[in-house]
């Protein structure tokens, strides 16, 4: 289980990219969802040990992880949100490359591991080729086969999914699936789909802070009747968004959707609207919002 | 779009905070070199500040300095699209490759050019400040300012363009550093090494500054020209100019073409490798658990070491530099086999020394490269995030860096020794011996290339980013060091790893100096330890890159096995430090530059007053030098004979041994009464007064130990084989001497001390080279180990072998100079035995095993001088002539010198020369007629100490040993050896510091005591005939030779030239001697028609005259040359003299053809005129008819007909040319 207490960060500008964080993540698949800024990055970066918080506390089981950085790092995977790769170094290389880093001495295990990667992020055909070469969702993958190398007890992926087609995607959450009951996989990502799909818990992070975490169902299941929906002229849409609590605006068949927060029916030909976590979200940046005001 | 993307890239630029930076440097930095003393660029220090000549050396440091931003910003205008993606968008509007390329370079070439614009205006400014001194900044002339500026102009825009393209074609920031690093070094390599071998010419080419063709058109200019003048551009400097403009076009030209090649902007982008339609696997997913053992550890640094080393080794800046190294290596290596502009033997200690340094800079510069792309390299290509989480050690990241620097910085250095391999075959040398390049080179430089690589990763580790990393690097690896030795307080605990090399020799390879280095490499090498440790405990890893955190941590982090490590390299280094320091500062006596200054200042101020002091003079030595070879040690015990040979009884006198270890003196009936120890200085009083005519001995032991440690100036005197201790080591002389008085004027100045001090009157007449010591009677018992022989000045009178040792005694069979050498060696004796009118001279040549390649050309050229000299101006009195072949240690370009009866020939200059064309004159037979010709003019006559002195030592042994050379070597020409004179004197004198003496007022002036003496002394000799001049001298050496009372003057040798003369030559005797003046001729033009039966019709202008000129070589007077000769030239068939000429130089087969193609110049008329500066225009009709190919009038001459080259219309010189000597002038 990881544990995270009272971290803050503030960056040398003077931004506060995080503040007096709190949160549990236990093992399994855990969704970490939060607008551009929200200081997401920054939480993946301090858990895996590649800035150190200015204040606060993480533990890992039994390792405090800002004291003792080197003993996380034999147990984590990182797949960071960007990355780069040396030039003129193939995947087979490359990937053989980190497996040493990551202290696997015995070439026999370290050949098992790589070729089974290859063919589970389905590289194996161009493992010779240069991953400088490689297009963006290759490029994508192979990050994804470094980070699984070994047997990592936490994983940490930051929009891992970005550039996948839907086939790579849904072969890649299988395959974290099929890692969570090892593992604690902490799952960063705009696309609420994924977490909805494999995270049992779930935060949600606004302003460097956690708005909102929990069971991802009960979560969900907490804004019931509270989600309403309403088809209205373009023009009109102001004058809503003034009166009402307005989470999105959709276009449906080209006409636009309005979806609004409302603990009561607001009448005014408003439907109730079946929530998702989606809309979840939503509601809980729009809170966030009206607090901060 | 042009001036569109212009525009743009001129602002984009001027908001480039580096470049901003750089010009605030760089002008703080010019307007420093005018205003601030010691940051002065002195070419010259009679140089005044706001000429031509000072101006452009100026603006060249301007440009080569600008060179470094505008490869930033040229190089980064065209990659900065391709790296950033932007160029996609570019390309996606209206802008044409011709407007996107030029525009781009336009653009960043315009903040260049303004700030090199605001450099002129900065210049302007500077100049007109009213406090500057009114001697370095007279009259401010515009264009005087403005011409060098626009001659480097040119430079800074066919750069730009060469840059432009350089960063189009390289798209790497640092592979255009490199090139840029590279262009560089190749142009000081081309401007201070392919200056012999035939290569001068190449310069002009060569030069893409333009600043060699130049200065070789300036060169021979005097102080004024070049303080007054402009600059002369030659045509060389104009086909120069367009050659490297046109260079500079066709990159621009380049660089548009590559952006329309596969990798540009306007080509055909690269498609990513796709996967492709890949069957899906499900391959078995295997999980290992991570161990992090030993063997764990090991794979790691394993993989970090490959991957580093690959990155480095496989990158193009990689190998662009090892192509650029093996080109400066060659250049260095070439240089191996040359002694000035003699051709030597390559031997590997040569060799060695050619490498040491160029290899140290190399480690120095290159080791902060690799640092730089491995240190910041994970973080550039931002995989650093990936490679961070993993269970990596620090030591894993450091260990593989540091090996990997030290990799690729020694990588230079074996390719610098294998290209001098090469460069040793090529010219012939037949060993290649590796064992002492792995001894002498490449082990001291392997603890250089851990040091400096171990700095460089430290730098690069502690720093925010690379730039700060490349500042904190040069500021400790040379800045610390440059500024030290700038602000005068330089010391060898601050010069970073910069240690000389040893001292070599063929004697005794490093003999005990590498022991003197030793203390040096450990205690920078424990440095570099905590180099390594500070990169470990500071390395930078995640995102956090400052310093501050960092620091912050360190507390805590010392708290371990690294920290403890860190603190016992700590104190080692202190412990070496404290060492070095001691040997330095107590044992050694070692001063600051500054120190020293101020030292020297108080000396000169302290003991002038003592100069004035008539004491007794040295009539006498008895020496007995103890040499031993093993301990590196020799001693004197000596008996010095004081004869009070003045008019009246001496109650004092000076004891000086400022320059020995003196360890007793004592003396009878006298006392040291006074010491002045900071400057070895004794007063001592004799308790009975020395009486006019008595002598009295004074008795002293004195000490050589050359076992010092980290010593800047180790004594190279005592060695195990070799060696060489002067008198002036060993025995104490009696008057104050001048050596350690500052001669810099500017130094003096500023020190307080007069311009100049006059000697005092009780010093004029002493010996000027060993004043306070008359002709002496010596005897010299030397010993030293069996198996060395030891050599003295006069006559071996008796030898015994004893308890393994050798004691020789000498004697000279006449007096001589209280100078001269003591040596010891394991020589070999050459021996030749040659009748005199006198007597039996032994001709003797000690030489080590195996150095034979010279012997018959020393011992010819030693026999046929003797000869010559002897039979020409006196018998040789000393017995015997000994050559001695002497070690390289100490001596710096020197190739001998001569002691009485004894010559030490330097092992560099005389021992591996290598004579190329037997029965021509070369630089061995040269110099050894000239030490030879001393045995006359220096160790029989002596000067005293007045001006002119050096007239009668260097100036007549270079003269006569012409004279000697001519007997010696049938086809020397005199012409040559003048020619060679005359370069000395030309390319010298406008670098005078006040100006010009005459060469009767000299004093220490070479290029007037080898260029122009001689050339003066073989004028008058053609001028009064060689017999009557010989002669002259013959009865100046009857009446001054071991003169005792009166020494020989200039004025007493012209006297002597004069009563040989004829009167109406007396003038031009003074004229050599006593002003400056220069002959001048010049042909206007000339026209000869043939007509056969009236004659050629011939129209000649001409002008021939004098120029007295001052110390600065100003023109003061103009005179006109009277009845000076004009003569004209036919070409005819060649006589049987010529073509037997020619048949003997070449190889002819077909004499028929020969003598049907030979022709040559015969004169076909001659008449002289008077004539004066202006050029007077002559017009006549020859009776017969005849081709006038050729004119002549002195020294200048053209060459008529319709496209004939111009050869030499002027000529100018120092002396009269043949034509203009009076008895050469049509009666």
């Amino acid at each position: 289980m990881l544990t995270i207490t009272d971290l803050s960060h503030i960056y040398p500008n003077g931004v506060k990219a995080i503040s007096n964080l709190s949160l549990t993540i236990p093992k399994g698949m855990f969704g970490l969802l939060g607008p551009n800024g929200a200081g997401k990055s920054t939480l993946m970066r301090s858990i895996a040990t590649l800035q150190t918080p200015t204040e606060g506390a993480i533990q890992f089981g039994e390792i405090d992880v800002i004291k003792h950085p080197a003993q996380l790092r034999a147990q984590l995977g990182y797949l960071p949100q960007e990355f780069g790769v040396y030039p003129r170094v193939s995947a087979l290389h490359l990937l053989d490359h980190f497996a040493r880093l990551k202290g696997f001495s015995k070439p026999q295990e370290r050949k098992e591991m790589i070729e089974g990667l290859l063919n589970q992020v389905n590289l194996w055909a161009v493992r010779k080729k240069a991953v400088a070469s490689f297009s963006g969702g290759m490029r994508q993958r192979f990050g994804i086969a470094q980070a699984l190398l070994g047997n990592p007890k936490l994983l940490i992926v930051d929009e891992p999914t970005a550039g996948l087609d839907p086939e790579e995607r849904a072969r890649f959450l299988n395959l974290l699936a099929s890692l969570s009951d090892e593992a604690a996989i902490i799952l960063s990502t705009h696309i609420v789909e994924d977490v909805s799909d494999l995270c049992p818990n779930m935060a949600i992070m606004a302003g460097g802070r956690i708005v909102l975490q929990g069971d991802t169902s009960e979560l969900v299941r907490r804004l019931d009747g509270q989600v309403w929906r309403k088809v209205v002229s373009r023009g009109e849409v102001g004058a809503y968004q003034s009166h009402y609590r307005v989470i999105a605006t959709r276009l449906f068949a080209g006409e636009t959707v309005l979806h609004v927060l409302s603990e009561t029916d607001p009448a005014d030909g408003f439907s109730p609207l079946q929530q998702g976590l989606e809309e979840l979200y939503m509601a809980s940046i729009l809170q966030d919002r009206e607090l901060e005001k | 779009m042009f001036w569109t993307v212009a525009r743009f890239e001129v602002w984009y630029q001027l908001r480039n905070v580096y470049l901003l930076a750089w010009a605030f440097l760089s002008f703080a930095v010019t307007a420093g070199i005018f205003l601030f003393e010691p940051m002065r660029i002195d070419p010259g220090g009679s140089l005044i500040a706001t000429s031509a000549s000072y101006f452009l050396p100026t603006f060249l440091a301007i440009v080569i300095g600008l060179m470094i931003p505008m490869t930033a910003i040229l190089g980064g205008a065209v990659v900065r699209d391709l790296q950033l993606g932007s160029g996609e968008l570019l390309k996606a509007t209206l802008l044409t490759r011709t407007g996107y390329v030029f525009g781009r370079f336009f653009g960043a070439f315009l903040p260049v050019a303004l700030i090199y614009s605001l450099h002129i205006l900065l210049i302007w400014l500077v100049c007109q400040s009213p406090g500057l001194p009114a001697d370095k900044y007279p009259d401010f002339k515009l264009a005087a300012l403005l011409q060098p500026a626009a001659i480097m102009a040119t430079t800074l825009l066919s750069a730009a363009c060469m840059l432009f393209a350089v960063g189009t074609l390289a798209r790497s920031a640092l592979v255009s550093y490199i090139i840029v690093a590279l262009l560089i070094g190749a142009w000081v390599f081309t401007l201070t090494k392919v200056e012999f071998g035939g290569y001068e010419e190449m310069r002009h080419v060569l030069d893409w500054t333009g600043f060699a063709s130049v200065y070789i058109a300036n060169e021979t200019h005097s102080i004024h020209e070049r303080n007054t003048e402009l600059l002369t551009l030659s045509q060389d400097f104009y086909r120069n100019r367009t050659l490297w403009l046109s260079v500079g076009g066709f990159s621009l030209f380049g660089a548009w073409l590559l952006q329309g090649t596969r990798g540009g902007l306007w080509g055909n982008r690269r498609v990513d490798a796709d996967a492709g339609q890949l069957s899906p696997e499900t391959g078995r997913l295997k999980r290992y658990q991570t161990n992090m053992d030993l063997a764990a550890v090991r794979t790691q640094i394993w993989a970090r070491l490959t991957l580093d080393l690959k990155r480095i080794v496989i990158s193009p800046a990689f190998g662009l530099l090892i192509a650029g190294s093996i080109y400066l290596f060659w250049t260095f290596a070439n240089n191996t086999g040359s002694f000035g502009d003699r051709g030597i033997e390559p031997v590997t200690r040569l060799l060695v020394k050619e490498l040491y340094n160029p290899s140290l800079l190399f480690i120095v510069l290159t080791a902060s490269i690799f640092a730089s792309e491995l240190v910041w390299g994970d973080t550039d290509r931002r995989i650093h995030e990936l490679i961070d989480v993993t269970p990596s050690g620090t030591w894993v990241y450091v260990l593989p860096k540091l090996a990997v620097i030290c990799f690729a910085t020694m990588t230079f250095v074996l390719v610098g020794s294998a290209v001098g391999l090469v460069a040793q075959a090529a010219k012939g040398y037949p060993l290649f011996e590796v064992g002492k390049i792995a001894l002498w080179l490449w082990l001291p430089l392997a603890l250089s290339v851990f040091q400096f690589s171990a700095l460089a990763l430290f730098c690069h580790c502690v720093t925010p980013n690379k730039i700060w990393g490349w500042v904190l690097y040069f500021m400790l690896a040379i800045g610390v060091s440059l500024v030290a030795d700038l602000m005068g307080f330089g010391h060898v605990l601050l010069d970073y790893g910069l240690i000389e090399s040893v001292p070599l020799s063929d004697f005794n390879g490093q003999a005990h100096f590498w022991r003197n280095a030793a203390w040096l490499q450990l205690h920078w090498t424990l440095i570099a330890c905590m180099s390594v440790l500070g990169a470990v405990l500071m390395w930078r890893r995640g995102v956090e890159q400052r310093f501050k955190p960092r620091l912050a941590a360190l507390p805590m982090v010392l708290r371990s096995a690294n920290g403890i490590a860190l603190a016992i390299f700590f104190v080692a280094s202190s412990a070496s430090g404290g060492w070095i320091f001691y040997h330095t500062n107590v044992v050694n006596s070692f001063a600051t530059d500054h120190e020293y200054k101020k030292w020297a200042a108080q000396l000169e101020r302290d003991l002038a007053p003592l100069e004035a002091w008539s004491g007794p003079t040295i009539v006498a030595v008895k020496l007995e030098v103890d040499i031993r070879p093993k301990a590196v040690t020799a001693t004197a015990n000596g008996i010095l004979t004081l004869e009070n040979r003045t008019n009246r009884p001496l109650t004092q006198f000076i004891l000086n041994h400022s320059s020995i270890a003196l360890e007793t003196a004592s003396m009878p009936d006298a006392r040291r009464k006074e010491v002045i120890k900071d400057y070895g200085i004794s007063i001592w009083t004799f308790t009975k007064p020395l009486a006019p005519g008595e002598k009295r001995d004074l008795t002293f032991k004195s000490a050589l130990d050359g076992n010092t440690v980290a010593d800047n100036d180790p004594l190279t005197a005592v060695v195990s084989n070799g060696s060489f201790i002067e008198s002036t080591q060993l025995v104490p002389s009696i008057r104050i001497d001048r050596d350690s008085w500052l001669t810099d004027l500017n130094e003096r100045k500023k020190e307080g001390l007069p311009e100049k001090r006059p000697l005092p009157q009780a010093m004029l007449g002493e010996n000027y080279y060993t004043p306070g010591s008359g002709w002496l009677d010596a005897d010299i018992t030397v010993s030293t180990d069996i198996g060395q022989i030891p050599v003295a000045p006069g006559v071996l009178v008796r030898e015994t072998i004893k308890n393994g040792r050798v004691t020789r005694q000498f004697r000279s069979p006449v007096k001589i100079n209280n100078l001269f050498a003591i040596q010891s060696a394991n020589y070999v004796v050459k021996r030749e035995r040659i009748q005199l009118d006198n007597g039996p001279v032994e001709l003797e040549i000690y030489h080590l095993p195996g150095f034979t390649r010279n012997l018959t050309t020393i011992m010819t050229a030693m026999r046929t001088s003797l000869q010559t000299f002897s039979k020409l101006y006196g018998p040789y009195p000393f017995g015997v002539l000994r050559i001695v072949q002497t070690p390289s240690y100490g001596a710096v370009d020197i190739a001998a010198q001569a002691y009485a009866g004894t010559v030490p020939f330097y092992e560099d200059g005389g021992w591996l020369q290598i004579i190329e064309a037997d029965g021509y004159e070369n630089d061995l037979a040269e110099t050894t007629a000239h030490e030879v010709a001393h045995m006359w003019w220096g160790h029989q006559i002596a000067p005293p100490m007045r001006p002119g002195a050096l007239v009668l030592t260097e100036g007549l042994a270079e003269m006569t040993s012409w004279v000697a050379l001519k007997e010696l070597v049938s086809n020397s020409s005199y012409g040559t050896l003048m020619g060679q004179a005359l370069r000395t004197y030309e390319f010298e004198r406008g670098k005078e510091k006040v100006g010009e003496p005459t060469l009767a007022t000299m004093e220490g002036e070479e290029y007037l005591a080898y260029g122009k003496a001689p050339l003066a002394l073989f004028t008058i000799r053609e001028e009064i005939g060689s017999n009557l001049f010989d002669a002259a001298l013959r009865s100046f050496l009857i009446r001054y030779a071991f003169a005792e009372n009166t020494l020989p003057t200039v004025e007493d040798l012209l006297g002597t030239l004069k009563q040989a003369a004829k009167p109406e030559l007396h003038p031009l005797i003074d004229q050599l001697f006593n002003e400056r003046v220069t002959w001048n001729s010049e042909i206007g033009h000339l026209e000869a028609n043939q007509q056969k039966e009236s004659g050629s019709h011939v129209e000649i202008s001409a002008a021939a005259w004098t120029e007295s000129l001052s110390e600065i070589g100003e023109v003061v007077k103009n005179a006109a040359i009277g009845r000076a000769p004009i003569r004209l030239y036919d070409s005819v068939p060649c006589d049987e003299e010529k073509l037997d000429e020619i048949r003997r130089i070449n190889d002819v087969s077909d004499d028929e053809a020969l003598k049907n193609n030979c022709y040559m110049s015969a004169e076909a008329a001659a008449f002289s005129a008077d004539l004066t500066r202006t050029l007077r225009y002559f017009q006549f009709t020859l009776p017969e008819a005849k081709w006038v190919g050729r004119a002549r009038v002195g020294d200048a001459e053209m060459f008529g007909g319709k496209g004939a080259e111009n050869s030499r219309r002027q000529a100018s010189a120092p002396f009269p040319p043949h034509d203009f000597l009076p008895s050469q002038k049509p009666k």
